[in-house]
């Protein structure tokens, strides 16, 4: 077997050279035999056991990762020592050795994230030589890298922590973030397309909402309702709706919306009302689902919130009470999925009458209408016995 | 699924040491501080800590400073990170050697990463998340240095994190998740300030993620992994509302998860083992006075008899 120096540098050598790297996968020995070898007339030398490049594709064999892994470590912690005493010495950074021990430090750094994606300090390495540059290209690269490992680890927090570094400093040194934030909106969608609930990536979305404008964040909302439909059993989606809507509801009560499409009551009144049907409507389409209950729950909580005096507030709860009967058996051998919307609606009506103390009466007035639903909650769920018994109504 | 397998699990945490060489293992070594948290806390709490040699655990600890900033790193040579600060604080807590840190040092860095709204970034380059809130709190707390800090901020910025399901996330807006509720629930206990939490309201969030097999998830339709027995089960007693879910359930789906012959604790039943769920599995049991082993504290996660070391033995 080659040493791990010579495999680091053929490593090294691949991810240099192909620039549009879009996927990596470790791959098992035997596998190499099914990948189709009438690969590109390649100007580079590389061990095809090992290696195989195509397309923007990279495969590494399991076989020689461990070595590999041992010599990225080993040259990264190498170059590192020689980088940071040349940072401080050299009062001109165009000197050729301070470039030299940068593109060293580069170019080890990436290998082993590559190996590691969450291998903290060669992420640092990266942003210790980023932070004294202003090249917007460079940056622009870093991003690409990190969508490189998020590819084959889609929860690598130091990947997402990287891009929202990186993110920051565009944001700080080039303002303008249209575009990224567009090409962040894809990222995340694709990414939880193939990995599902993926509380990272989302978070990484959340997290870009306070770079949103009020447009961008009625484009997403509107963007992302087809893929919520296709997705109704993705919290995470649901969640990151309703940090959308936190957002269009603040803008309007405190009147920010500076396209004024959303600053009156009647428009939040509609608006929420719109996100209440269509919720309704996946509710009644797809049986059983906690994410599609979770978020009626926080809609409720904000109609309630703008609503409870109005006039308004006796119709909803008509609704609402509808929408729960019709969703309530009494019968614990019905099947799996009916039983779960059972439960979902019941432990929501429960939810309705405690979350909104202001209308408590009311909701007091409706529950022979819904029945005992505390019993019935006992019954599909024992093990909070205890606790549906203290929140009873 | 019988008893816990306490002799199992000792050896399997002292084996993990021994096996270096496999790729899967390589790439753990970044976090090998936090990994000798999780062992260490689990033997303790097995009464198993007499297994280890402390100078050795010590000498290693102390090598993974960073003399600079007096912050830790994962592994020695790794940069600091206020994460592995705190699990060399813990573990050094538990071998009873905190005598071996510069106290001022180690809470300067701590402290040094409170941002002007209150929030903690995890190290000098700035990422910001609620479980550093309470990884910094705690730490200074066990460094009795908690007045090096802006608590009322810490605390605001926490509250600001707060759901209308009563949950927390990583960040204001960021989705509840049982991990940070901890982390949050955990920094609001250790400050005082757990009247910023409606109890009802978020012990319901909690106990909606006890699920049929009698294990929690950590978020709505979500699987069920032993590791959650950890965060939501400290989160309902610091709150007291661990009477809303059935602990012998939980206490079942524990031990299932166990593997019986070579030791360990697996996320859910049949899958491999790892030296984080064992602590965890262990921890949940401990949490439910489960016979033989030492009570664990909720709020900094290490056994009650070194907390009581720490804050009455002064």
């Amino acid at each position: 077997m080659e040493e791990g120096d010579d495999l680091l540098l053929q490593l090294e050598q691949i991810l240099e050279n192909d620039e549009q790297l879009d996927e990596i996968g470790f791959i098992h020995p035997t596998q190499f035999a099914t990948l189709d070898t009438n690969s590109d007339s390649h100007s580079l030398q590389f061990n095809t056991h090992f290696f195989w490049n195509k397309d923007h594709k990279l495969a590494i064999s399991f076989e020689v990762l461990s070595p590999l892994y041992r010599a990225a470590v080993q040259k990264h912690s190498c170059a590192r020592r020689n980088y940071k005493p040349i940072v401080r010495s050299c009062s001109k950074e165009g000197s050729e050795e301070f470039l030299a021990s940068e593109i060293d430090l580069l170019r080890h750094s990436k290998a082993l994230v590559v190996l590691s994606p969450n291998f903290p300090t060669a992420w640092n390495s990266r942003k210790l030589i980023l932070s004294n540059h202003h090249d917007l290209t460079l940056f622009l690269n870093e991003l690409q890298l990190s969508t490189l490992i998020l590819s084959y680890s889609p929860k690598s927090e130091c990947a997402w922590s990287h891009r929202r570094w990186i993110i920051k400093l565009i944001a700080e040194r080039f303002q303008n973030l249209e575009a990224i934030i567009r090409n962040e909106s894809e990222l995340v969608k694709k990414i939880c397309e193939k990995f599902k609930m993926n509380y990272r990536a989302w978070n990484h979305w959340c997290w870009l909402v306070s770079y949103m404008t009020t447009q961008q964040v009625l484009d997403e909302l509107s963007k992302l309702r087809k893929w919520a439909e296709l997705h109704v059993a993705d919290n995470s989606c649901f969640h990151f709706r309703r940090r959308l809507l936190v957002r269009v509801l603040q803008n309007s009560s405190t009147g920010k919306a500076k396209d004024a499409s959303f600053n009156e009551e009647s428009h939040t009144c509609s608006f929420l009302e719109g996100e209440l049907e269509w919720n309704e409507l996946l509710i009644r389409r797809y049986v059983g689902r906690e994410a599609l209950w979770m978020h009626r729950r926080f809609l409720s909580h904000c109609w309630i919130n703008k609503f409870a005096n109005d006039s308004k507030l006796n119709m909803f709860l008509d609704r609402e009470m509808q929408l729960v009967k019709t969703c309530l058996v009494s019968s614990p051998d019905e099947f799996n999925d009916i039983l779960v919307q059972a439960y979902l609606a019941a432990a929501y009506f429960l939810w309705l009458s405690k979350a909104a103390p202001q209308i408590r009466y009311e909701i007091h007035g409706r529950s022979r209408e819904a029945g005992d639903v505390t019993s019935l909650l006992v019954k599909i769920s024992p093990e909070k016995t205890l606790f549906w018994q203290s929140m009873g109504i | 699924m019988g008893e816990l397998a306490v002799e199992k699990h000792t050896e399997y945490i002292l084996s993990i040491e021994k096996r270096k060489d496999d790729f899967e293992s390589l790439v753990m070594e970044h976090l090998r501080l936090s990994g000798a948290y999780w062992g260490l806390t689990a033997l303790d709490l097995m009464h198993k800590i007499g297994s280890v040699k402390p100078d050795d655990v010590v000498t290693w600890i102390m090598s993974c400073q960073d003399k600079e900033s007096g912050g830790f790193g994962g592994n020695v040579g790794h940069d600091p990170h206020v994460l592995y600060t705190l699990s060399a604080v813990q573990v050094l807590a538990i071998l009873d050697r905190l005598d071996a840190l510069d106290v001022e040092k180690v809470s300067d860095y701590v402290a040094g990463l409170q941002n002007e709204d209150g929030s903690f970034s995890g190290d000098m380059w700035g990422e910001i998340d609620t479980r550093f809130s309470y990884v910094a709190i705690c730490c200074l707390s066990l460094l009795h240095r908690l007045r090096k800090i802006n608590v009322e901020k810490a605390v605001d910025f926490i509250v600001s994190c707060k759901n209308l399901d009563g949950g927390f996330g990583c960040i204001p807006g960021g989705e509840s998740h049982a991990g940070q509720i901890f982390c949050c629930v955990g920094a609001l206990a250790i400050t005082g300030s757990l009247h910023h939490i409606d109890r009802d309201l978020l012990g319901w969030w909690l106990c909606e993620r006890q699920c049929k097999d009698g294990g929690l998830n950590g978020r709505p339709e979500k699987l069920t992994d032993v590791c959650y027995s950890w965060w939501v089960l400290s989160s309902l007693i610091i709150i007291d509302r661990v009477h809303w879910i059935d602990k012998d359930k939980l206490s079942k789906f524990i031990l299932n998860c166990q593997d019986l012959e070579k030791g360990g604790i697996s996320d859910r039943p049949d899958n491999a083992v790892d030296v984080f769920h064992t602590y965890f599995g262990v921890a949940g049991l401990s949490l439910m006075e489960y016979p033989g082993l030492k009570t664990i504290d909720p709020a900094y996660a290490l056994p009650v008899d070194v907390v009581n070391r720490i804050f009455f033995q002064k």
